[in-house]
């Protein structure tokens, strides 16, 4: 009885260990199989309690016009191509493959606000954390930053590192 | 273990009392200390004020360790390299746990137990700042889902009723942030309210099946007092004029929803009454499970009508529907608690009459004059209520008490 509580138990913990892993595999797994994109950003400073300091940052391609596609809360896939250093958005599409035929890589976002025709994206890449204090510094070159972000072949993004000018 | 077969049967006998409510927590200690009964405490179950000073101080701790382990791994960000963080995060969680297991198998099972609830906290932290090395946005909702899930296999083992409590408040949390995401709470969409209140009661109703099984058993209170506090806070605010006010703008100037808030607030609603059915089914209580599985439903089912009909033009009369709708709630709970022995039902209800009567004070403050009446009318019916309770109450004990005299002649 003792052993088979004793099982049980060390299983649990067990399970949690491997969610944890999981998770780092998954994340790991798009930054290293992802394709890089460089996104141009505008950050504000908030500060999360829990997790030190970090900066919000609003990219280019959050912010999309002639988007008639998605109702808030609805998953767009938004085609992006390379213009020079930076990346831009195309038109957003409600499947993967549809978006794929316009752009090079594709990101998966979520319409978080919208017009007729302009939308807000998120990506799940819009936090950055930061050495508690350094935030302010980030915040004074607001506008001129760039961040370089792993996508990989579902869409899924992760950000890899902030470019500062 | 002893050998008679009495005694073993008294102890088997003396937990099932326990457990329903036939006995308190000393007469229960009393008993087996007469007849020898060796009993191992679940955690959280009474063992006098010695026992429960350990729990508590225990828990703080855990608290304190849980927080200061989340501090040194923030404060040492920057030292640590990512494959360093990642072994430092994943070397507190193994550490903890296997400590608690040490604890709780040497005779130590309060701190033990303490300490599983900590290694929960670890694991909670783990969670969050591998979000925080992948630079995940801080609202991302999956990592109240992840912690949630993977604390209830835990909780079970280790019979944690701390450990289920702190996760259900997380699945509570996750289904907000998902919500939130969805833009559902911005308006909010007219089907929030409904859907909050059917988490509830799902709740209410996992409970009750939890409280038919044995195994399951220690985490029936935490998980229908978390969901009966969730669905009456949902009625306390339905009973505010601007709440109806902001849902009927938002209704009338807002985007259709995404489709998964509607599938998922459908999924809950079915759940609601699934999990109440079979409480109801699976009770002990009989013809009670059965009232309460009724009151649930009927509950969910006024809100729905309200928010998806809109029978009403303004949004007063729905707030007035809303305080009746609470008053009976009440009524509702004290009885069924009354009669099943349920404390915190009527402690619940208790609460959520206390928190209408206050905001309506405060609402009223400036105009009393002309709404004291109401107050009034709705005082003289509880007081009517409680004089015919209390009238039937000693009829009650007075036919069952010439019933035991009849049946002893």
């Amino acid at each position: 009885m003792r052993t088979k509580s004793s099982i049980g138990f060390w299983l649990a913990a067990a399970c949690q260990v491997l969610i944890v892993l999981t998770y780092v595999g998954i994340k790991e797994w798009t930054m290293r199989s992802g394709r890089d994109v460089v996104l141009a950003t505008r950050p504000v400073d908030p500060r999360d309690v829990f997790r030190g300091d970090y900066v919000t940052l609003a990219y280019e391609v959050s912010r999309l016009d002639r988007c008639w596609i998605g109702v808030v809360g609805e998953d767009v896939y938004v085609p992006l191509r390379s213009q020079g250093e930076k990346w831009v958005a195309g038109y957003p599409a409600r499947t993967y493959a549809e978006a794929a035929g316009q752009g090079e890589v594709v990101m998966v976002g979520k319409v978080n606000n919208r017009t007729t025709d302009q939308c807000n994206v998120i990506y799940g890449i819009e936090s950055y954390y930061v050495p508690q204090g350094t935030g302010a510094a980030i915040e004074r070159v607001r506008g001129q930053l760039h961040v370089r972000v792993a996508v990989d072949g579902f869409g899924n993004a992760v950000i890899k590192e902030l470019i500062m000018p | 273990m002893t050998d008679d077969p009495f005694v073993a049967r008294l102890a088997a006998e003396v937990t099932e009392w326990r457990r329903e409510g036939v006995v308190d927590a000393p007469t229960t200690r009393r008993i087996r200390q007469r007849y020898g009964i060796q009993h191992q405490a679940d955690e959280g179950e009474d063992a006098g004020g010695q026992g429960r000073a350990v729990t508590v101080i225990g828990t703080l701790g855990s608290i304190l360790v849980g927080l200061g382990v989340i501090l040194f791994v923030a404060s040492n960000w920057e030292a640590i390299g990512r494959p360093g963080k990642l072994a430092l995060l994943l070397a507190f969680l193994v550490a903890f746990s296997g400590v608690a297991f040490l604890l709780r198998g040497h005779g130590h099972p309060r701190i033990g137990s303490a300490l599983v609830f900590c290694s929960q906290l670890v694991f909670g932290a783990n969670i969050f700042l591998i979000g925080q090395i992948y630079h995940v946005r801080s609202s991302e909702p999956t990592f109240l889902l992840i912690w949630a899930v993977g604390m209830i296999p835990m909780a079970y083992v280790a019979r944690s009723r701390l450990t289920a409590f702190v996760s259900i408040l997380a699945l509570l949390g996750w289904y907000a942030m998902l919500l939130s995401d969805w833009g559902a709470l911005s308006g909010p969409h007219p089907l929030v309210a409904p859907s909050f209140l059917a988490f509830g009661l799902a709740l209410v109703g996992f409970g009750g099946v939890f409280a038919a099984f044995q195994r399951t058993e220690p985490f029936a209170v935490v998980t229908r007092v978390v969901g009966l506090a969730t669905a009456f806070f949902v009625v306390f605010l339905l009973t505010f004029v601007e709440v109806w006010r902001s849902a009927g703008h938002a209704a009338s100037t807002g985007q259709p929803p995404v489709t998964a808030f509607v599938v998922t607030a459908v999924l809950v609603l079915v759940a609601a009454v699934v999990a109440n059915l079979a409480s109801a089914l699976w009770s002990r209580s009989g013809s009670l499970a059965w009232i309460e599985m009724i009151g649930s439903v009927c509950l969910v089912a006024i809100t729905l009508v309200m928010v998806l009909v809109a029978p009403f033009g303004s949004p007063e009369p729905y707030a007035l529907l809303f305080h009746v709708v609470a008053l009976g709630a009440v009524i509702w709970a004290v009885l069924l608690g009354v009669a099943t022995g349920r404390e915190s039902l009527v402690n619940l209800s208790l609460v959520l009459f206390g928190l209408v009567v206050m905001a309506r004070y405060f609402d009223f403050f400036g105009t009393l004059s002309n709404k004291s009446i109401g107050f009034i009318g709705a005082g003289v019916l509880l007081l009517v209520g409680g004089f015919v309770l209390e009238r039937s109450r000693r009829f009650l004990l007075a036919q069952s008490h010439s019933l035991e005299v009849s049946n002893a002649n």
